[in-house]
């Protein structure tokens, strides 16, 4: 659901509206006759007016993708509906065989039309995604030349759109090898061909591009809004960043890098909570330690919560480690410390719409899944500039995690599993993520519940109980 | 890195820190260890030195106090070396611009041996007193000054980080010349004219030896180069955590002329009662404020006002009122009183007469069981205070403790004085950068309410009376 803002005049009523509370999200919004008004807007990130369109710029194999990639990810999981349209995908659908470099040539008028169609098809889905809910496009292509660029920025005025280019420039032949490598010898494009043949024609495909490679230029281009990326990250040119919402683009763009690490998350050993079944393990706390031995990390970080549990796992380990209250367990509200039969019998509407929308309920002062999303942007932020993490965290706190590096939807976030006693190794690889599931055959309850069938408000609560994990 | 003494002793026991609620490892001989590191603004191991470079009226030395405003605010402990003020030590009287003539020995003397002093503070400042970031704040134009500057920083161990500011537009200097330097004691006994015009063969002075942060030769340097206040920006090689804050706080902060309104929801019904926290609606008064409210904003034509609430009901219902869009903000709330929400000082002091003692000891860094600290309340603050950076006229109604934050941050009060800031309901504080800093003024619109305000008692000890805990409670009904 987009966040456009209406614009209200000046008119104020001589009665306040009344307040109601919403009972899934516990926001207050006013309402007319009992009935809930149109919805006043709910800070997440601040929404322009507006559509954001962002425009790659740069030569084949500098990182455009990624960046698109990664940041469509990013900015889906801060609450901002982000879409990416690959051009290159337009163009493998139109010419269902890809030949040679030839294709690229700036010579072959064939070609030049064929992706100028595919740049057109791509833009009318962006326009068609702006207009109906989506809030930022990427419009992943080269874009290399000066008129191509004009193109685009016609088309964004014509409908509206606020465009911010983002450009990858980068002459380091050794990072452009590494890039050929990871994500062009696996292409579509190169399914039939030997890495050897496959890299040679790649680099004579750059070439086509370098003899009309316009970069965005600080004199002809001071009034567009841009980043340039310099090197991998070495270096950044910054013009004109208009928003709020490019601003925190520019913040990510700047935190983010390609050195090889991975990221180990688990939870907590288990607890005594755990096994009674309430919702709020020194033998997996040990194996733990003799997984993160065996596994020879360099330079290592481990962060944990503040709370006593994934400290007392930390201990264990016998290193530093840095507490984050961010880290914390979702907020159960009222319902903390209570098991899921005790929760059905004392708060079966609470516990009804929960299973109704487990991202967006949040407990009776409590917090929701959308909440702990919006406190764990900064350690996402920081996972980012790291290199190799071990974060000992809780299971909703794991799920909105785990539901960033893998792409997860908003739906699917709350019903991830997160087992105890498991460690999900994740490591960077092409356009994602790599994730390996480390069983430390230690024995724990289950905690993880599924939808139940029935999530009406006056169901049975056989019904409510169906997927309540076994407990003491 | 493994730990002798816990192998031998097995886990190490968790205490939990009455005051912060921090659970600690206790050593075998039952202390508490060194508290574990708690994750505030991530750490370099080493302070950072930021260096400003740029000519006189580039606004360096606004980005370093603001710089440095932000940086303690947020908690990282930094302090401003301005080389002007160390130069003004040194010349008791300031006659011309001749004295920073580059062709002037015994000036060019004093002004080495100023920024040599300035260095030395820095030192003991990073080194001894347990600065984080030291901002040196001089003009630094020439690359033979930074270049000391950088063996001086790795001698001692110290990050470089320097903030360049470009500026060529005319009206952006003389506006700052008459915002900033018209009132500096340099120029106390001249008058407008002379000031400008002696200001502006001062800034000559320095330009045919300026040399900018170069994109080759100094390219193996931290830095960001401020272009045109902000227009543009170039970065090289950010390091660490902290330098991307900086950058970021750069990159989001402006010089446009605007006013932040901070005020509470009106009087609430938990308010009358004496009791914290809760989400309870307004009372009568309460909503007689409200429209007193929209009534002031209206009569003050504030160009495109944002309106920001929190998610809860108090704040909402005051906005409501003013008929305007607003925004909720869930970072706006009331600081979480956990185990003490909705009761009143008296029950706290019957229920739990330490936590109520260990309050009065250090106000700001006390964490309600199961609830939040002022320090918390810092953290999660941090974005809203980055976007009224960025926004223009904003009204921001809130509640007290989350008042009080955003107020220490505009007003640069310590950590010790902000959890006693008056923020009385009913009354809307309007802040206008100005110069250096911010003018605050206070607007009481008329409404009576109940007092909220409790000063620290005399008497703060664990078992002290309770007479003595609820000395300075206010008045409630």
């Amino acid at each position: 659901m987009s966040l456009i803002r209406n614009k209200i005049t000046y008119n104020a009523p001589s009665n306040p509206r009344e307040l109601t509370q919403n009972p899934l999200k516990k926001i207050w919004m006013p309402c007319k006759n009992g009935l809930p008004e149109k919805h006043i807007s709910q800070r997440k990130v601040c929404m322009t007016n507006c559509p954001t369109l962002i425009v790659t710029v740069g030569l084949p194999a500098r990182g455009k993708t990624y960046i698109s990639k990664k940041l469509t990810r990013y900015l889906n999981w801060i609450g901002v509906p982000t879409r990416e349209f690959n051009v290159g995908q337009y163009r493998r659908e139109l010419v269902k065989i890809y030949k040679s470099f030839e294709f690229f040539r700036p010579d072959n008028e064939e070609g030049l039309r064929i992706r100028r169609q595919c740049a057109s098809a791509a833009l009318n889905d962006v326009r068609q995604y702006l207009t109906s809910g989506g809030q930022v496009a990427v419009f992943d292509a080269t874009n290399t030349t000066r008129e191509r660029r004009d193109t685009i920025l016609q088309f964004a005025d014509q409908n509206g759109f606020k465009v911010f280019f983002v450009e990858s420039v980068c002459e380091d032949p050794d990072v452009i090898q590494a890039n050929i490598v990871q994500v062009k010898l696996g292409s579509p494009d190169y399914t039939n061909c030997n890495s050897d043949e496959a890299v040679e024609d790649f680099m004579k495909r750059i070439k086509c591009y370098e003899n009309s490679y316009e970069t965005l230029d600080e004199v002809l281009d001071r009034d567009l809004s841009y980043i340039k990326i310099i090197d991998v990250g070495q270096r950044y040119l910054v013009n004109r960043v208009l928003d709020h919402i490019q601003s925190r683009i520019v913040y990510y763009l700047m935190n983010i890098h390609i050195t090889p690490r991975s990221i180990y998350l688990c939870r907590h050993g288990e607890s005594e909570l755990n096994v009674k079944g309430r919702i709020g393990g020194t033998l997996f706390a040990k194996k733990l330690n003799q997984f993160i031995q065996t596994q020879h990390i360099s330079d290592l970080k481990i962060w944990t919560s503040q709370m006593k549990r994934t400290i007392q796992t930390a201990e264990a380990l016998h290193v530093p480690y840095e507490q984050w209250k961010v880290l914390n367990e979702i907020d159960a509200g009222v319902c903390e410390e209570l098991m899921y039969e005790e929760i059905q019998e004392n708060y079966p509407l609470e516990f009804a719409l929960r299973d109704q929308d487990k991202y967006r309920y949040r407990y009776p002062k409590g917090e929701s899944y959308e909440d702990l999303v919006q406190r764990l942007e900064p350690v996402i932020m920081e996972l980012e500039r790291q290199e190799n993490v071990l974060v000992v965290c809780h299971q909703a706190v794991m799920r909105c995690l785990l539901a960033y590096f893998l792409d997860k939807t908003a739906e699917e976030l709350p019903y991830l599993k997160c087992p105890l006693h498991t460690v999900l190794k994740l490591t960077p690889v092409a356009y994602g993520c790599k994730v390996e599931s480390i069983r430390l055959n230690v024995e724990a309850v289950d905690t993880h519940r599924e939808k139940p069938k029935n999530v009406d408000v006056w169901r049975l609560s056989e019904d409510a109980l169906l997927t309540v994990p076994a407990h003491q | 890195m493994l730990d002798k003494d816990v192998l031998e002793h097995g886990p190490r026991e968790l205490h939990q820190n009455p005051l912060r609620k921090i659970w600690m490892p206790r050593t075998s001989n039952g202390l508490p260890q060194r508290p574990i590191t708690q994750r505030r603004v991530c750490m370099t191991n080493c302070p950072t030195l930021i260096v400003t470079v740029g000519l006189p009226a580039r606004g360096k030395t606004y980005i370093s106090k603001k710089l440095t405003r932000y940086l303690n605010w947020i908690g990282v402990p930094t302090k401003v070396f301005n080389v002007g003020q160390y130069r003004r030590e040194c010349v008791k009287i300031y006659k011309s611009f001749e004295f920073f003539r580059p062709d002037n020995e015994e000036g060019l003397k004093i002004r080495r041996q100023c920024a040599t002093t300035a260095l030395n503070d820095v030192r003991e400042y990073l080194s001894v007193e347990g600065g984080q970031v030291a901002v040196f704040d001089a003009t630094n134009t020439t690359r033979e000054r930074r270049a000391t500057i950088m063996k001086f920083a790795e001698q001692n161990g110290f990050k470089v980080f320097f903030v360049e500011s470009v500026c060529e537009d005319p009206d952006v200097i003389a506006e700052n010349i008459v915002q900033v330097k018209l009132d500096s004691p340099d120029y106390i006994h001249t008058d407008t004219e002379e000031a400008v015009e002696d200001f502006m063969k001062r800034i000559k002075c320095y330009e045919s030896s300026y040399q900018p942060l170069d994109e080759n030769l100094d390219k193996e340097l931290s830095y960001i180069k401020v272009i045109d206040v902000g227009r543009r920006y170039l970065v090289n090689r950010v390091l660490d955590h902290i330098q991307s804050r900086i950058v970021y706080y750069l990159m989001n902060i402006h010089i446009t002329p605007r006013s932040i309104y901070l005020s509470r929801h009106g009087e609430s019904d938990l308010n009358i009662k004496g009791r914290i926290g809760g989400d309870s609606g307004l009372s009568d008064r309460g909503r007689e404020y409200a429209m007193k409210l929209r009534k002031y904003i209206q009569e003050q034509n504030i160009k495109e006002l944002k309106v920001w609430t929190s998610q809860m009901k108090r704040t909402i219902q005051t906005a409501e009122s003013l008929g305007v869009p607003y925004e909720q903000w869930k970072a706006l709330n009331e600081i979480d009183a956990g185990m003490c929400e909705e009761m009143m000082y008296e029950e706290i002091q019957k229920n739990f007469p330490v936590e109520f003692a260990l309050r009065d000891q250090d106000k700001y860094r006390y964490r309600y069981p199961k609830g939040e600290s002022y320090e918390d309340l810092v953290q999660r603050l941090e974005p809203v205070i980055m976007e009224l950076e960025r926004q223009e006229n904003v009204l921001v109604i809130c509640h007290q403790a989350v008042m009080r934050c955003l107020l220490a941050y505009f007003l640069d009060k310590t950590a010790d004085e902000l959890p006693y800031l008056q923020c009385p309901l009913h009354t809307v504080l309007k802040l206008t950068p100005v110069a250096y800093g911010c003018k605050v003024e206070s607007i009481y619109l008329g409404v009576d309410s109940v007092n909220t305000h409790r000063n620290r008692p005399e008497n703060v000890m664990a078992q002290r009376s309770t007479e003595d805990a609820l000395q300075t409670v206010p008045a409630h009904f």
